[in-house]
């Protein structure tokens, strides 16, 4: 019975995975986030830099009770005896060169090492005060990545025990975005914006989101409220609906991708949409890309494993 | 795997947990070494981040209005934003300082004055600016199909001096 239970966790924990995942994981993730640099870019100082719209002293004030005191910029600079604002733009022009190494999967483990703490670098400074979801998760991502076993060019891909580290590796990050997804789901379901549907239209008519004019809204109000609905049945479901069966999986995981895609286009949210569709394409799809119709379990050992 | 790559996993995201549902453990902590590596950790990682997006609801938008004058005359108006949207966002959430902020007046003049030292360092021949947050209201779906219009209502209005910034 115990040693039953013990093979079934272990089954779980360690199913057996081709680099593919976490290859496309990486590749998109840099992908998105040199596109989303090259946007920064023009605005580097305004958002990142000390003579930004919130300047020297009133950001460390604004900072002081969201972000722990470590490495700042500042500090970093009167180190390094050089202006913060040369200091930004090198640390930046760092940051591109290594999202184009991790791209093209040049030193990975150190590149991979080197982005994140660059990452970390220009958004928990001065950079926190307008960062959102995309910086959260990027930083998510990285970590993982990291820590992932190393690609098939480097080690041995049809090594069995590389595959099921891989698979332990992606079985963590899989309950890691669950978690996520879950919890965002309970927090949305406290406010009441989510039960009658005026989180949809706020979204789609305040200046600061709306991409388009959503006042065609008014004429389908039943539609606001089973898109909010739907949002709170999918992010609360989310790991009972990946976890029961490929059905439900595919359920799930279409519709948040549905989802990403219409924060996207509708709310101009494009960097932090493509990010999330890289994460569920490629640990709740990819890893399940030769899946046919068999029980769950069996399907387990049998997909994950080529 | 190396069993310490696996235990640092787990530890991971058990930290992701307590994070997820506001209990990270720093907040348990009393100041002092310990604390800060899991602040620095917690950042770092965002293992102390919860994932709000959108949580409770969608507050109002603010919009920083602002006008430049000369000796006395307007040489420029115009409100801070870019067609970049992902800056566009970006300056949306700073702007939004401004937002939570409302209840202190000090930091919110503070704020301001600084949004305006960064038009004077933009525009060297102003000599004094009026900055203006709006916000925007938003009629209820229902209320709107009965009529009523969304608006920009002024929540701050300050001027400042290019000699007192």
């Amino acid at each position: 019975m115990i040693s039953n239970i013990q093979a079934r966790v272990e089954s779980f924990f360690t199913p057996r995975i081709s680099a593919l995942p976490f290859q496309f994981l990486r590749v998109g993730t840099a992908f998105v986030l040199l596109i989303q640099a090259l946007m920064i870019a023009p605005h580097l100082q305004d958002l990142y830099g000390p003579g930004g719209f919130f300047q020297g002293p009133l950001a460390e004030i604004l900072l002081k009770n969201s972000t722990p005191e470590f490495i700042s910029l500042e500090i970093l600079s009167k180190l390094l005896h050089l202006r913060p604002a040369l200091l930004l733009k090198l640390v930046f022009l760092s940051y591109v060169i290594f999202l184009f190494l991790v791209l093209t999967g040049i030193w990975l483990r150190a590149t991979l090492f080197l982005l994140w703490a660059l990452h970390g670098l220009l958004m928990f400074n001065w950079g926190m005060l307008s960062s959102y979801g995309v910086d959260t998760f990027a930083s998510i991502i990285l970590l993982y990545l990291i820590v992932s076993p190393k690609d098939p060019e480097q080690g041995n891909a049809n090594d069995l025990e590389m595959a099921r580290q891989r698979g332990f590796c992606l079985r963590i990050f899989q309950l890691h975005i669950m978690l996520a997804y879950c919890t965002s789901g309970i927090y949305k379901a406290m406010g009441i914006q989510w039960w009658n549907g005026e989180v949809i239209w706020r979204a789609m008519m305040l200046p600061g989101f709306g991409v388009w004019d959503a006042s065609w809204l008014t004429k389908v109000p039943w539609l606001t409220r089973l898109l909010s609905l739907g949002t709170l049945l999918i992010e609360i479901g989310y790991p009972l609906f990946v976890l029961a069966s490929r059905r439900t999986r595919i359920f799930v995981i279409t519709s948040i991708l549905l989802m990403h895609l219409g924060i996207a286009v509708f709310l101009g949210l494009w960097t932090f949409s493509c990010i999330m569709i890289v994460i569920n394409t490629s640990l709740f799809l990819l890893p399940y890309r030769n899946e046919t119709n068999c029980d769950t379990r069996r399907c387990e050992n049998l997909v994950l494993a080529h | 795997m190396k069993l310490f790559t696996r235990l640092f996993l787990v530890g991971n995201l058990l930290l992701a947990l307590t994070g997820a549902i506001r209990a990270f453990p720093s907040g348990q902590l009393q100041p002092g070494f310990l604390r800060h590596l899991f602040d620095v950790y917690g950042y770092l990682t965002s293992t102390a981040r919860h994932h709000g997006f959108f949580a409770p609801g969608v507050v109002s938008s603010l919009q920083v209005d602002y006008v430049l004058y000369h000796a006395g005359a307007k040489v420029k108006a115009g409100h801070l934003t870019t067609d970049n949207l992902e800056v566009r966002h970006r300056l949306g959430n700073l702007f939004n300082k401004l937002w939570l902020k409302k209840e202190d007046v000090d930091l919110r003049r503070a704020i301001a004055a600084s949004l305006a030292a960064k038009l004077f360092t933009a525009h060297s021949g102003a000599d004094r600016v009026e900055i203006i947050v709006k916000a925007f209201v938003l009629p209820s779906l229902h209320t709107f199909k009965e009529g009523d219009r969304p608006f920009w209502e002024t929540s701050y209005q300050g001027y400042f001096t290019k000699s007192e910034i």
